[in-house]
């Protein structure tokens, strides 16, 4: 399976929506983060990583996930994460990465 | 019924062929009974060797043999390249070893294989 994004800026919320359907590996990790820097080039906001139709995510991926905080870290802008399967939830909590991030519809959210 | 079973992949050390690998490897977690949530383990830790693997040294080949019996999944992943200390201890793969570690029961790296046991419950 590979990967497709769909992008949307959602002008209620005035965030980026990534909503990748597949699988982020070593495979199509760049393409991901192309995809969501061009979309944030394009217009300096938010990130939002919708996980709805993400079936699976590699070291790789969240590595990539990780090379968008630190872009986002001198910015006033977030990532936020949402919908994501509880077996990709569970790689964030072993990497310990869960604290990094702010899972949106959980209780954590900021 | 599939007890004391070997299966064998042999495969080309490219990331092309992971997702195939992958694939392999939950198939037959998911034939050997395990639930949804181990399948998926399987998976991913197969998807995490296999990152190991492409980041050795001359590595050309996998042979990943999957030897089945009623207490485990065994998965030997043989390299006909070398896995180096240093590579392993390098911060690019610290986050491969960590979800290796924490989803299999047993794993064991050596120089030119890394074996991964995942018990049946």
């Amino acid at each position: 399976m590979a990967l497709q994004t769909k992008v949307e800026y959602n002008y209620d919320e005035e965030k980026w929506v990534f909503k990748p359907i597949g699988e982020i590996d070593i495979y199509t990790s760049n393409e991901f983060r192309d995809n969501v820097l061009k979309a944030y080039e394009q217009k300096k906001a938010d990130l939002v990583i919708d996980g709805e139709h993400l079936e699976y995510i590699d070291s790789t991926g969240l590595g990539a996930l990780i090379g968008l905080l630190k872009m986002l870290q001198d910015t006033p802008y977030k990532i936020y994460i949402e919908n994501i399967k509880p077996n990709i939830r569970k790689l964030f909590d072993i990497t310990k990465l869960d604290s990094l991030f702010i899972f949106r519809g959980e209780n954590d959210e900021q | 019924m599939m007890n004391n079973d070997t299966i064998k992949l042999i495969v080309p050390n490219k990331k092309d062929y992971l997702s195939i690998i992958r694939l392999t490897a939950s198939a037959i977690a998911s034939k050997l009974g395990f639930n949804i949530e181990e399948v998926e383990d399987v998976k991913v830790l197969m998807g995490e060797a296999s990152i190991l693997t492409l980041c050795s040294e001359n590595t050309n080949q996998l042979e990943i043999e999957f030897k089945i019996d009623e207490k485990a999944l065994e998965i030997l992943i043989k390299l006909d390249g070398e896995l180096k200390k240093e590579m392993l201890d390098k911060k690019e793969v610290e986050m491969s070893k960590m979800i290796i570690e924490s989803l299999a029961d047993e794993v064991d790296y050596s120089k030119n294989s890394i074996k991964l046991t995942k018990l049946i419950n």
